[in-house]
C-alpha cells in the first residue's frame, strides 16, 4: 500500500503557505488587540508584532515570490534585507 | 512507476529549473529600489512609534479599526495566493481556467481599493486627515504611495492574465507573468509591514 | 542606419550626449548643492516672508553665481534627452516613441530653465520686492522641480516603454534600464505633495519630497549617461540588420 500522505492541501507549498500567513496574520492581530489594551508586557507583544510581519515578509517572498528557486544571491539579499529591516525596527520600537 | 501514479493523482503544476531569477533581472532591480525606499518609510513610522509624539501615535492609532486592516491584510494575502497558483499553473496550461486565477487575484485587488476608499473615508468625514497630525499625515501618505501601487498592480494583473491566455510556447509569455506576478507579490508584502506598523503596535 | 562600428560621428555624438549628462550632473552640485542653497534647502516652506528676504539678502553673491550654474546645467539636459531618444530611434522602422522622447526632453529643459530663472530673480533684487513675492520666486522653482511629475516621471515613462515593448534582441537598451526608469518615476512621485504641506518631510524643503526626487532624478541622469556612453564605445544594444537597412529617418 502506498505510505499515508498529507491531505492534498498541505502538500501543496504554496497552500500550506498562504494558510500559516493567514495564521500569523491572525496570531499578529491578537498581539496588536493584547498590547492596546495591555498595561505590560508590551516589549513582548512589539517584538511579537515585528516577528511575525517580517516573517510573512519572508514567507511571501519565499513561496510566492517564487525566491526558493532563485540563485542564491538573490534569495540572500532579501533574506538580508528582512532580517535587517526587522532588527532595526525592533530596536526602534522598544527603545 | 510509483511517480506517475502519484502525479496523475494529484494536479499537475510545475516548478521553474532550478537557479531562475523569477521573471527577469530588472524587476528585481525595482523590488530592491522599492524596499530601499520603504524601508525608509518604516523606519520614520518606527521614529514616531517612540519619540516625543508617542502619545500622540498611540491616541491616534487606537483611532483605526483593526478589523479593516485585517481584512485588507488577507484580501492580498489571498490575492497573492490566487495569483501564485496562477503563475504555477500558467506554465503548463493557457485556458480560461488559468486566466481565471489572475481575474481573482484582481478582484482580491479590487475589493481592497473598496475597502481602504471606505476607511478612508469614515475617517475623513468626522475630520481626521492628513494634516490632523503627524502619525495620520505618515498614515495617509504612505498607504496612499501603498494604494498607487496596489492601482499599478491591478494593471499588471491584467496584462499577466492577458499573457496567461496565450499559447504557452508564445514569446515572453512566462517571463510577463512571473514579472507582474513579482510585482503584485511586492504590494502584497509591503502591505504586511504598513499594516503591523500603523494597526497593530 | 549603420551600425556604430562604421559611423564615427555617431559614436562621437553619442559621447557629446551621455557628457550632457555627466556635465549637468556636476554643475548642478556646484550650482545647486554648493552654492544655491537648492539642496540642501536654504529656505523652509513654513517660515514668514522676512526670514526668505533675510536668508536671501544674506546670500546674494552665492545665490547669483548658482543660478548661473544652474542655468548651464539645465540647459544640457537637452542634448542629454535627445541623445536617448536618437538611440531609440535607432529600433524604430516607424517612429513614435523617439518622437515622444523628444517631446518630453524639450518639456524637461524648459521646465528646468523655468527652475534657473526663479532662482536667479529670487536674488535679483529682493530689497525693492515686496517680502512676498520674494517668497514666490522659491515656491516657484521647487514646484516647477517637483509637483512635474507627470512630465519628469512621464518621460522616464516614456524611456521604459519602447523598451519593454520591443521584440527580443530589438530592445535599444538593456531591458534593466527600462525598470530603473520606472523606479525613477516612482520616486519622483512624492514631489507631488509638496501643494499639500507647509511643513514636515512633504513640503517643498521636506526630506520625502525634495531628497527622493533630487537624488533619484539626478541619479537618473548619471544612469542614462553611462547607457550612452556604452553606445558611443559600440557595447551598448545595436539594432539587429534588418533594422540597421533602413535608412529612411
Amino acid at each position: 500500500m502506498t505510505k499515508p500522505q498529507l491531505h492534498p492541501l498541505l502538500r501543496d507549498a504554496t497552500t500550506l503557505a498562504w494558510l500559516i500567513l493567514v495564521g500569523t496574520t491572525a496570531l499578529g492581530w491578537w498581539l496588536g488587540f493584547t498590547s492596546h489594551n495591555a498595561q505590560n508586557g508590551i516589549l513582548f507583544t512589539t517584538v511579537g508584532i515585528l516577528i511575525s510581519a517580517f516573517l510573512k515578509v519572508w514567507i511571501v517572498g519565499f513561496q510566492f515570490m517564487e525566491l526558493k528557486h532563485a540563485p542564491r544571491w538573490l534569495r540572500h539579499g532579501f533574506d538580508a534585507w528582512v532580517v535587517v529591516m526587522c532588527s532595526v525596527l525592533i530596536v526602534l520600537c522598544i527603545r | 512507476m510509483m511517480d506517475c501514479a502519484a502525479k496523475s493523482k494529484g494536479e499537475v503544476t510545475t516548478s521553474p529549473p532550478q537557479k531562475h531569477i523569477p521573471g527577469e533581472l530588472g524587476i528585481w532591480v525595482f523590488v530592491a529600489g522599492d524596499l530601499m525606499v520603504f524601508a525608509a518609510f518604516f523606519v520614520v513610522i518606527a521614529l514616531g512609534h517612540n519619540g516625543e509624539q508617542a502619545e500622540i501615535f498611540a491616541q491616534s492609532r487606537a483611532t483605526l479599526d483593526m478589523w479593516v486592516g485585517v481584512l485588507n491584510t488577507f484580501l492580498l494575502l489571498t490575492g497573492s495566493w490566487f495569483v501564485a497558483k496562477g503563475v504555477e499553473k500558467s506554465r503548463t496550461a493557457h485556458d480560461s481556467a488559468i486566466s481565471r486565477y489572475f481575474s481573482l487575484g484582481i478582484l482580491c485587488g479590487l475589493l481592497f481599493v473598496a475597502n481602504k476608499s471606505f476607511e478612508w473615508g469614515a475617517k475623513i468625514i468626522v475630520g481626521i486627515n492628513p494634516m490632523t497630525n503627524d502619525f495620520f499625515m505618515y498614515y495617509f501618505v504612505f498607504t496612499g504611495i501603498h494604494l498607487l501601487h496596489v492601482f499599478v498592480g491591478l494593471g499588471v494583473l491584467l496584462l499577466v492574465r492577458n499573457a496567461s491566455k496565450r499559447p504557452i510556447t508564445a514569446r515572453n509569455r512566462n517571463r510577463t507573468i512571473e514579472t507582474g506576478a513579482t510585482f503584485w507579490h511586492l504590494v502584497d508584502l509591503l502591505w504586511i509591514v504598513l499594516f503591523a506598523l500603523f494597526y497593530l503596535l | 542606419m549603420l551600425t556604430t562600428t562604421n559611423d564615427p560621428l555617431f559614436r562621437k555624438s553619442m559621447m557629446f550626449c551621455a557628457w550632457s549628462g555627466y556635465m549637468a550632473v556636476i554643475f548642478y552640485i556646484i550650482g545647486g548643492v554648493i552654492l544655491g542653497g537648492m539642496t540642501p534647502p536654504l529656505l523652509n516652506a513654513g517660515e514668514p516672508p522676512e526670514e526668505f528676504v533675510r536668508k536671501i539678502t544674506e546670500n546674494l553673491p552665492q545665490l547669483r553665481v548658482a543660478s548661473i550654474f544652474m542655468m548651464i546645467s539645465f540647459a544640457l539636459f537637452g542634448s542629454f534627452g535627445a541623445g536617448i531618444a536618437a538611440q531609440t530611434r535607432r529600433f524604430e522602422i516607424n517612429p513614435v516613441f523617439s518622437y515622444i522622447q523628444l517631446v518630453f526632453s524639450a518639456g524637461g529643459m524648459v521646465i528646468a530653465l523655468l527652475v534657473a530663472f526663479s532662482w536667479a530673480l529670487m536674488s535679483f533684487r529682493p530689497e525693492t520686492y515686496h517680502p512676498t513675492l520674494v517668497m514666490m520666486f522659491p515656491d516657484f522653482a521647487y514646484f516647477c522641480a517637483l509637483f512635474s511629475v507627470p512630465l519628469f516621471g512621464g518621460w522616464c515613462v516614456m524611456i521604459a516603454l519602447p523598451i519593454l515593448l520591443a521584440e527580443e534582441g530589438k530592445e535599444p537598451f538593456p531591458r534593466w534600464v527600462a525598470y530603473a526608469n520606472l523606479w525613477a518615476a516612482l520616486l519622483y512621485v512624492p514631489g507631488q505633495l509638496i501643494l499639500f504641506f507647509k511643513d514636515g518631510p512633504f513640503a517643498w524643503h521636506g526630506f520625502v519630497a525634495l531628497w527622493i526626487p533630487y537624488v533619484a532624478y539626478f541619479g537618473w541622469i548619471w544612469v542614462m549617461s553611462i547607457a550612452m556612453s556604452k553606445v558611443a564605445k559600440s557595447t551598448g544594444n545595436e539594432p539587429p540588420p534588418e533594422l540597421a537597412k533602413t535608412g529612411a529617418v
